[in-house]
């Protein structure tokens, strides 16, 4: 019987991940500046918004790699609490603050395109209140790890928390359709064509492509980290640790 | 091309602030990685 748990191990991604994350960071740095270059220089300006819309190139991006992250660290979530899988534990771990930090970088931007846009910084609109719901569990995560440190029962907690959270998931994606919002509805959708103009869209995607890859060559780091703290006791971070104080005299 | 010439302050601030949020982050995590990697090496000899 091929025990599928053992597949996805810790030590695995360890050994794979030495030289991809600086791989990750500098191309998706690359495509990230390409992405935003194209849309402050050549994309064209939008005829209602005029150049405020320039800020859907960060807003966006930050947005939508939030709820991503929350998607993916509720699956992770799962796999920690049903088959006690210690590598979805230290992808939770590591993603909830990133998740946190992209989320932030949405509600930051949105405030500073609502103000010339809406005349406001905030509104309790059903979008923007549901944002934030979800950085508060971000931070309920954050928090429930710091002060729990790495014990199992952490472990469980986040990831029940976790699970819980996910429930504001489709809030956030369908607020826009289910209330009359101020924020408006979505202009990109996986089963439907785009309402936005292809000279638009391209730098959108190079920005969010870039930003994906640069969070998880990032991510990759903090999980390093992460292993390097929770298992120093295994055989193969004692042997990359010596090969490491080996090669650095 | 043409560099964005209304709304300025608005998009400064919000490209700005993000870059700067993005690379805290960054070598924030490049620090703590290699600070752990340093503790850990001294623990083990």
């Amino acid at each position: 019987m091929i025990h599928w748990q053992n597949m996805i191990s810790c030590k695995k991604f360890f050994r794979w991940s030495e030289k991809k994350f600086s791989i990750f960071i500098i191309i998706g740095s690359i495509i990230l500046f390409l992405g935003w270059f194209a849309g402050l220089f050549i994309a064209p300006t939008d005829i209602q918004q005029q150049d405020a819309y320039r800020i859907m190139f960060i807003h966006v991006p930050a947005a939508a790699g939030g709820m991503a992250i929350y998607f993916g660290i509720s699956i992770c979530a799962i796999f920690s609490l049903i088959w006690r899988i210690k590598l979805a534990d230290v992808i939770l771990t590591a993603y909830a603050p990133l998740g946190a930090m992209l989320t932030s970088i949405a509600l930051i931007t949105g405030a500073i395109w609502g103000k010339p846009m809406w005349g406001t910084w905030w509104v309790w609109d059903a979008r923007l209140t549901s944002c934030l719901v979800l950085l508060l569990f971000y931070l309920g995560i954050i928090i429930l790890r710091y002060v729990m440190n790495d014990s199992e029962s952490a472990a469980k907690g986040c990831a029940l928390l976790t699970i819980i959270g996910a429930i504001d998931l489709p809030i956030v994606h369908y607020s826009v359709n289910w209330w009359n919002t101020l924020h408006q509805k979505a202009s990109i959708l996986a089963l439907q064509k785009p309402t936005i103009d292809f000279a638009m869209l391209w730098p959108l995607l190079l920005s969010m492509l870039g930003l994906a890859l640069f969070i998880i060559g990032v991510s990759f780091i903090k999980m390093r980290t992460i292993i390097l703290q929770r298992f120093i006791q295994q055989q193969y971070i004692k042997n990359w640790l010596r090969k490491k104080n080996e090669s650095s005299k | 091309m043409k560099a964005p010439n209304n709304y300025l302050f608005y998009i400064l601030l919000s490209y700005g602030l993000s870059v700067l949020i993005l690379l805290l982050i960054s070598i924030k995590t490049w620090l703590k990685y290699k600070k752990t990697t340093k503790e850990q090496i001294n623990y083990e000899s």
